[in-house]
């Protein structure tokens, strides 16, 4: 059997037939396979891969009731459980083939379809650990999420013309939108297309125009995919968001429909179809996929409130409060030990109680509420934030509202849209013109603070400037702009003295709080570049 | 009246297919386990294995038929990536190990390391399945793969060193039906898969094709396909 072995590889075998476990185990063993571990589903197998670190994982797409295969890589890949020295080989049937997979935001290292040898399947592993053991360096900037150090380690193998350019391309492709380098991104995909049309260089073509909210154009270069190879899973998504930002709303909701008739267990996928039903009035078809959800994303990192509280406003809106309680109960039941969770339940429960006429039961929700929002450190959501701030002003609970309100606005001093929600929330109370004053009164307040904290950094001064921007953080510490002024202040202050790698790590923080800003695209990327040049010269040392 | 009744047959035997094709994956499932147990005789054992290698010539062929189904009624769409020919290539015989050891066949394959190319990977597996199944029944020793990119066109080849193809299948070269002689089990679908198959390859307004001619070993058979 030659030199190599599987021994002292640790090993995961997924399957929900035990026949076909110890078919792949009996083919395991010939090569030294003795550290085989099996699990018969999904659920058992992300608790696995949660607690140890695999060398090898082979999994069947297909694993009954629970999540599939690929709900399996998704859950551990999001958790950041599944490192890139780890390989990941999906096991397909024949019919499932029929899926293109390659363009999922998630992928396994390859596919393999039954029935196989046992030839075929060692050849199969034995080529992915040895490639990624000579990828040692990339896997490292790929586990620390230093996507440029990425790209710069793929352009070095494209140039070795390797044996997979292709790969490298596409996942240097991938680590540019990541970074946001879309001039890079199309340059990279024309090329491309120019030695041959790959889908996936059309895609990643598609979804550049979309972040460019070119969305006419992005829906065109995914309808195209779709027209050429309707099997093309990930295009049908994009495609919805595309029509969803072009307000075409019913056409949205037909496009994810197509997209979940050839794979219905994507948590994403289901929760974008409920909300398009909830849009366009389709009540019953959002209370059904809500309810998919909610059962996809059980005990998952995907799992969240707001899909309890929006499938209980569906079922109210459907007659049913009755259903609407027990879906509370049920958010309370399966969120343990969340008071962000405690609260959505019972901001839904206030208008259940309303719509059944049922006023002692909704004053208590309605105490309820007050008491965790009064007594609990709590992390909100915006949409939570604004459903707070309806209640309470319904209930004249203004100083509470405001308190939300004014939370709210410090964090998202820049965000257009959501200063119009919270203004036409404000409005229906008849109050307006105090919310004006006060949204004003904290846009001032924030840009004077920005002003003088950058300031007081052209003019060399960084520990003032750090010590304005912290403690304009600590009443508004999710504020992209504060954030991204005090990243840019904390590497300052590292350059002028570089022996402080906690400044750097501080300066990271903030910028992850910047990183999903419009506005903020290219003052982050000149900030990021900085930040990973210095953590590179710090590891040289 | 003629028509309608063709159509209602295709359809039965696609699902049939499909049917059979599960039944098959039993089939070979439990032969896997058989093969792993301890009291069967080495001689039970060369049994199994042929059984295995007859399940999984007619796996392909089922693959085949249900494809060609799927093409018709426009099921299947084409999957085109880019794929490494020498991992193919290597796949590929690795994958027949079992069969070329059965008939005594030793399989060899020249390529460039780094040569990749752009196709449906599992339409052009099937393919070189079915000619090394059939190498392997009419190869005396030997058989040679070999990839090369010609005038732009990837050309894939499998030679043997057997009797070389019938005069009739040579000059008639388009005609399905002069392949098709029940009597020597030579069904035609092999080549007719691989003819469609490669067709439905396109780049620059050229689409594939593929040769057979005797110019493989010592007059043997020779298969290429080409793929634009």
């Amino acid at each position: 059997m030659g030199l190599w072995s599987l021994k002292e590889k640790n090993i995961l075998i997924i399957d929900d037939f035990a026949e076909m476990r110890s078919t792949i185990r009996g083919m395991l063993i010939p090569y030294g396979a003795d550290n085989i571990i099996m699990a018969s589903n999904g659920e058992e197998a992300v608790e696995l891969i949660c607690r140890n670190k695999f060398d090898v994982i082979l999994c069947d797409y297909n694993l009954g009731d629970g999540k599939d295969g690929q709900q399996v890589l998704e859950e551990v890949k999001l958790r950041s459980k599944l490192p890139y020295s780890t390989v990941f080989i999906m096991v397909t049937a024949e019919s499932s083939s029929f899926m293109v997979m390659g363009a999922l935001e998630h992928q396994p290292d390859d596919y393999l379809s039954k029935p196989f040898t046992h030839s075929v399947l060692q050849n199969r592993i034995k080529k992915i650990l040895d490639k990624k053991g000579e990828l040692k360096q990339l896997a490292q900037a790929l586990d620390q999420g230093n996507n440029n150090a990425a790209i710069a380690l793929c352009d070095e193998e494209i140039e070795k013309s390797p044996r997979h350019r292709f790969e490298f391309l596409k996942m240097k492709c991938e680590l540019l939108i990541k970074e946001q380098r879309y001039d890079e991104t199309t340059e990279l995909c024309n090329d491309v297309i120019n030695e041959r049309k790959l889908p996936w260089a059309n895609f990643n073509l598609g979804k550049v125009m979309y972040m460019r909210q070119e969305y006419q154009d992005a829906a065109e270069q995914f309808d195209d995919i779709i027209r050429e190879n309707p099997t093309y899973i990930s295009a049908y998504d994009w495609l919805a968001e595309c029509q969803k930002k072009l307000q075409q709303y019913q056409a949205s909701q037909t496009t994810i429909e197509k997209g979940i008739a050839q794979s219905s267990k994507s948590v994403l996928r289901q929760r974008a179809f409920a909300d398009l039903a909830e849009i366009n009035d389709d009540l019953n078809s959002a209370e059904q996929a809500r309810k998919k959800v909610i059962k996809l994303a059980k005990n998952s990192v995907q799992q969240d409130a707001d899909d309890y509280t929006k499938l209980a406003t569906t079922l109210i809106a459907n007659n049913n409060t009755k259903e609407a309680l027990k879906v509370v109960d049920q958010l309370k039941y399966d969120i343990k030990q969340s008071p962000e969770a405690e609260l959505a339940a019972s901001v839904a429960k206030i208008q259940i109680y309303t719509d059944m006429d049922n006023n002692a039961l909704r004053q208590k929700s309605v105490n309820d509420v007050i008491n965790i929002y009064t007594k609990t450190q709590l992390q909100l959501s915006d949409e939570q934030s604004l459903a707070l701030i309806k209640v309470f002003l319904e209930n004249e609970k203004n100083n509470l509202a405001d308190d939300v309100m004014t939370c709210l606005i410090r964090n998202n001093h820049d965000n257009q849209e959501l200063l119009d929600s919270v203004r036409k929330i404000y409005k229906n109370a008849g109050m307006d013109d105090h919310v004006d004053t006060i949204v004003n009164a904290i846009r001032k307040e924030i840009t004077a603070t920005n002003n003088k904290g950058v300031k007081l950094l052209e003019a060399g001064d960084m520990n003032e400037s750090i010590a304005l921007f912290r403690k304009a953080l600590e009443n508004a510490p999710n504020n992209p702009v504060i954030n991204i002024n005090t990243a840019h202040a904390y590497i300052m202050k590292y350059k002028d003295k570089k022996n402080n790698l906690s400044l750097l790590e501080k300066a990271r923080n903030c910028l992850d709080k910047a990183r999903n800003n419009e506005k903020l695209r290219k003052r982050y990327k000149v900030l990021n570049d900085t930040y990973w040049n210095l953590v590179d010269q710090a590891k040289n040392k | 009246m003629n028509n309608t009744n063709s159509i209602d047959l295709t359809t039965v035997m696609s699902s049939a297919v499909h049917d059979m094709k599960n039944s098959l994956s039993v089939i070979l499932d439990n032969l896997n386990c058989l093969d792993h147990e301890t009291n069967i005789s080495a001689q039970g054992h060369q049994a199994l294995k042929k059984l295995h290698n007859e399940g999984l010539r007619l796996n392909n062929s089922f693959i085949q038929l249900l494809t060609l189904y799927r093409l018709e009624n426009k099921q299947y769409f084409l999957n085109i990536d880019s794929h490494n020919i020498f991992d193919c290539l290597e796949e590929t015989i690795l994958e027949n190990e079992s069969s070329l050891n059965q008939h005594q066949i030793n399989a060899e394959f020249s390529c460039n390391e780094s040569l990749e190319w752009f196709f449906d990977r599992a339409l052009i597996n099937g393919i070189l399945n079915t000619i090394i199944n059939n190498a392997c029944r009419y190869a005396k020793s030997s058989i040679q793969l070999s990839a090369s990119i010609i005038e732009s066109q990837l050309v894939l080849s499998i030679c043997d060193d057997g009797p070389g193809y019938p005069e009739t299948l040579l000059t008639t070269n388009d005609s399905f039906q002069a392949e098709i002689n029940f009597h020597s089990g030579n069904t035609g679908l092999g080549l007719h898969f691989a003819r469609v198959v490669a067709q439905l390859h396109k780049n620059n307004q050229q689409r594939g094709h593929i040769k057979i001619s005797n110019q493989g070993i010592n007059g043997g058979g020779k298969f290429s396909i080409h793929l634009p």
